[in-house]
């Protein structure tokens, strides 16, 4: 039983590899004209945007003091938004995750990977964890801004570690690898 | 058909130079190769049943398992980098040993030791490849492993096959017994499909192998990582004292 999931297991993941490996070499071709802005995360920035449509279209006897913790019953157009919002979400997280992961693969002692591992798991966890839950509420089509409030920190928090990561490369003179980071990472 | 391809492979591997870029792989198809021959000479010369043929045999498996074995550590090799290939290396090393003392134990169990040492170390290293190449798989897709086309299709060869061998042999333990003649088959046709696989890429010509520039000396990502992760240690500081303050 354990060689037949270890089977499974192996042309999965080996199907997974091989569709992230094409998927790199497509976005390497997608985005060297795009300005480093775009390749960074930056969705996360239209959380009061986002807020503030959610603030307009909810009842006035929603919009109390405990505005963050209220259960919001989301019609479709709202709830499309919330859903494009957290999507918006994941793919900042991947661009993040991935220039760390990058760095972190270039770390040249042990000791230093697993310090930095530490660091990407310390906001890899709650994410997931985070992601999972508003996903689950949407789909009963509820959320409560507290949450999207949530998940948002913890995207800043990982786009405020990459710039700060990129900034300490470039203020080294590693202009080239930074590039690298960003465009053909 | 299994020698055309074996040769088509083998010459391809010449024709297109892989020995530059991946020398243990392309040793792996030589010697496959070479196997091939040794025992239809063997087998023509002494016939399928003579002790020549037996010793021929056996020996050039263990050869060749071997072969394959550094195949897959040079593609880990290539594949992983710095520390990540520090920490695979010990596990591969771990695994290896593990194999082999699982080999042994076996075969001084049975009467026919060599026989049961090769058979179980096959097994064992059919189980511990495919191991190998999850935990290869999934450190690439943990660390953004990017690694050449050729290598990919090499990886996904060795993955076909070693599932296919894994999944043959766990039927065959149980209930294939009775059908010998049809594993054999499976795991012919499983090796014709790597063989394919392997070929594939190899019929035009591979692009100009150009080392990737040293984008960052070993030196200053030292002093650079130490930097973010002190950063990264700050934030995380003040992203706790932020979410503290806000329950309070």
């Amino acid at each position: 039983m354990l060689s037949l999931i270890l089977a499974g297991a192996l042309l999965y993941i080996t199907f997974v590899y091989l569709k992230q490996q094409n998927a790199r070499e497509r976005r390497m071709e997608a985005q060297s004209d795009l300005p480093r802005e775009q390749l960074l995360p930056h969705h996360y920035k239209s959380f009061v945007e986002v807020e503030n449509k959610l603030w307009a279209a909810t009842a006035e006897g929603a919009r109390t003091a405990e505005w963050d913790t209220t259960q919001i019953k989301l019609r479709p157009a709202e709830l499309h938004l919330a859903r494009e919002y957290v999507q918006g979400l994941q793919k900042d997280f991947e661009v993040g995750n991935r220039i760390f992961a990058v760095v972190i693969g270039h770390s040249p002692e042990v000791k230093m990977l697993r310090q930095l591992e530490w660091q990407r798991i310390k906001i890899e966890f709650p994410y997931h964890t985070w992601r999972v839950w508003i996903c689950l509420r949407l789909w009963m089509g509820q959320v409560s801004p507290g949450e999207l409030r949530h998940l948002t920190e913890i995207v800043s928090t990982l786009a405020y570690e990459v710039r700060s990561l990129l900034n300490v490369f470039e203020r080294g003179g590693n202009v080239d690898f930074v590039e690298y980071l960003v465009r053909k990472s | 058909m299994g020698t055309a391809l074996k040769l088509l492979l083998f010459a391809l591997v010449l024709a297109r130079r892989l020995y530059r870029r991946l020398p243990l792989f392309s040793l792996y198809v030589a010697l496959v190769v070479a196997d091939d021959f040794a025992l239809r000479w063997t087998y023509h010369h002494f016939g399928y049943t003579s002790l020549a043929a037996k010793y021929e045999y056996w020996s050039s498996l263990g050869v060749v398992l071997v072969a394959r074995a550094l195949a897959v550590a040079e593609l880990c090799w290539r594949g992983l980098r710095n520390s990540v290939w520090l920490i695979a290396s010990r596990v591969l090393a771990i695994l290896a040993f593990a194999i082999l003392v699982y080999g042994m134990v076996e075969a001084a169990k049975n009467s026919s030791p060599a026989i049961t040492f090769l058979l179980t170390v096959e097994r064992s290293l059919d189980f511990g490849i495919a191991v190998i190449l999850v935990a290869l798989l999934r450190l690439g897709l943990r660390y953004e492993v990017w690694i050449g086309g050729i290598e990919r299709r090499v990886l996904l060869g060795f993955s076909v096959f070693s599932t296919f061998q894994i999944v043959n042999n766990t039927f065959m333990k149980q209930w294939m017994m009775k059908y010998f003649s049809w594993w054999v088959s499976a795991s012919v046709v499983s090796f014709e499909v790597a063989m394919l696989i392997w070929i594939a890429p190899l019929l035009r010509p591979l692009p100009p192998m150009t080392a990737p520039p040293t984008l960052l000396s070993e030196e200053e990502s030292v002093s650079m990582l130490k930097q973010v992760l002190e950063r990264m240690r700050r934030i995380a500081e003040e992203m706790k004292r932020i979410a503290r303050s806000k329950w309070k």
